[in-house]
């Protein structure tokens, strides 16, 4: 065996004890041997470099797994689609769901229905027999509506509120000018009192003729 | 199909052995048939036969990198490597709807098929002109000569120095020294005796550490 193939076996741990001893005084003691020895061990860090960078692009490794239909870039975006559905589906209100579909929300409005209609049948029932008086029903008073709804607010004026057409026209009649001709007061012969054309004479109660 | 001779050989040395052990001792039952243990590989490879895609990807992810380091230092060029490499995988995945599959070791087919495709791939480029399959034409004094070890790196100089090596000294070393399997298990993918790939991975490596040897040799003389 030459002191190449002892630096192999060595490498191997292929060396009995005794040949193990015999090699490593023969590298203490022998500088060519020792020069092998070096080599190899560049070799093994070189070796390692080498392998560590040889690799595989992520490109090459799509196209592999395409090729065959096991498929990376689908699996992965079938998971993320998956995985955001997912975490959708908490924001999706019990509204949502029961108005999903026209049939769910024919279903929901009769079972509203039925149960309102129910609820008012049972209070009937309950309070005829009684003399309990009549209360006014409670005031249901809406849920406020989402910030974020879509449906646009209409602005109710109230009914007792008179038209803008009418506004505007007593609001022109008021600051129209008067054209009618200024009257003089006139003078009671009698009682000597000054006033005004059409004007109504209030008497006292106390002045009144009985 | 089968594949996993040092499989089926160790089992068969062991059973041997316990026969001589039976006849010894007096005992003429017939032993029972144990079943046998797969390693992790070769039971996700059952698992993808048995149509687990799962199971195809673990072994994917397993096998990567020490596949493609073979392909890439056997085959003359990146590319060439590159369609190799996905060549082997096509093929593994087909196998799937082939039957009569009997695999003992998944590492010992998935090589034996890279080794089948590399070397097919290299007799129909015709790059044979550099590389040789046996081990005539070893003489890389030429090489040691030549200004490329001068100018290199020492990983660049390695990879040189490997395609300078003969195929079967080639891969031996490859498989010994970057996957790092034992002896046996490169004969049992090379087909041939541990011997033979032993002396194959130790003249590799002294003709590699020759060339190693001049370059830091000659990184001393300059320094």
């Amino acid at each position: 065996m030459t002191q190449h193939d002892k630096i192999s076996a060595y490498i191997d741990n292929e060396l009995s004890h005794e040949a193990e001893q015999d090699f490593l005084i023969s590298l203490a003691s022998n500088d060519g041997v020792r020069k092998a020895f070096r080599s190899e061990l560049v070799m093994k860090s070189v070796i390692h470099q080498d392998e560590l960078a040889t690799l595989p692009n992520r490109d090459l490794r799509g196209a592999i797994l395409a090729t065959i239909g096991v498929g990376t870039a689908s699996a992965v975006a079938g998971e993320a689609s998956a995985s955001t559905i997912a975490a959708a589906k908490p924001a999706v209100t019990g509204l949502k769901a029961l108005f999903a579909t026209k049939f769910n929300a024919l279903i929901t409005a009769g079972i509203v229905t039925v149960s309102a209609v129910g609820g008012y049948v049972t209070n009937t029932v309950v309070h005829s027999g009684s003399n309990a008086p009549v209360t006014a029903p409670a005031v249901q008073t809406a849920a406020p509506a989402p910030m974020n709804t879509t449906t646009p607010i209409t602005i109710r004026t109230p009914a007792t509120t008179e038209p803008a057409a009418a506004i505007e026209a007593h609001t022109k009649k008021s600051a129209a000018p008067s054209k009618a001709p200024l009257t003089k007061p006139t003078t009671n012969a009698v009682t000597g009192t000054t006033s005004m054309p059409g004007a109504v004479t209030v008497v006292p109660e106390y002045n009144k003729k009985k | 199909m089968k594949f996993g001779k040092r499989a089926r050989t160790s089992g068969g040395a062991v059973e041997v052995a316990a026969h001589v052990e039976r006849v010894l001792s007096g005992d003429d039952s017939e032993p029972v048939n144990q079943p046998i243990t797969l390693d992790r590989e070769t039971q996700l490879f059952h698992n993808f036969l048995a149509g687990d895609d799962a199971a195809y990807r673990a072994l994917y992810d397993a096998f990567e990198r020490p596949l493609f380091v073979y392909c890439c230092r056997l085959m003359p060029g990146e590319d060439e490597a590159k369609d190799v490499f996905q060549d082997i995988w096509v093929k593994m995945y087909k196998m799937r709807g082939e039957t009569s599959i009997e695999v003992r070791r998944f590492s010992g087919l998935l090589f034996t098929i890279a080794r089948n495709y590399c070397l097919n791939a290299i007799r129909d480029s015709k790059v044979l002109n550099y590389t040789s399959f046996d081990d005539a034409g070893e003489d890389n004094d030429a090489f040691i000569r030549s200004r490329d070890i001068e100018t290199a790196d020492l990983r660049e100089l390695l990879q040189k120095a490997l395609a300078q090596l003969p195929m079967q000294q080639r891969e031996s070393f490859v498989l010994r020294e970057y996957v790092g399997y034992s002896y046996d298990e490169i004969a049992d993918i090379m087909g041939t005796n541990t011997a033979n790939v032993r002396a194959r991975a130790h003249r590799a490596r002294e003709r590699l550490r020759k060339v190693i040897g001049a370059w830091l040799e000659l990184k001393e003389k300059a320094n």
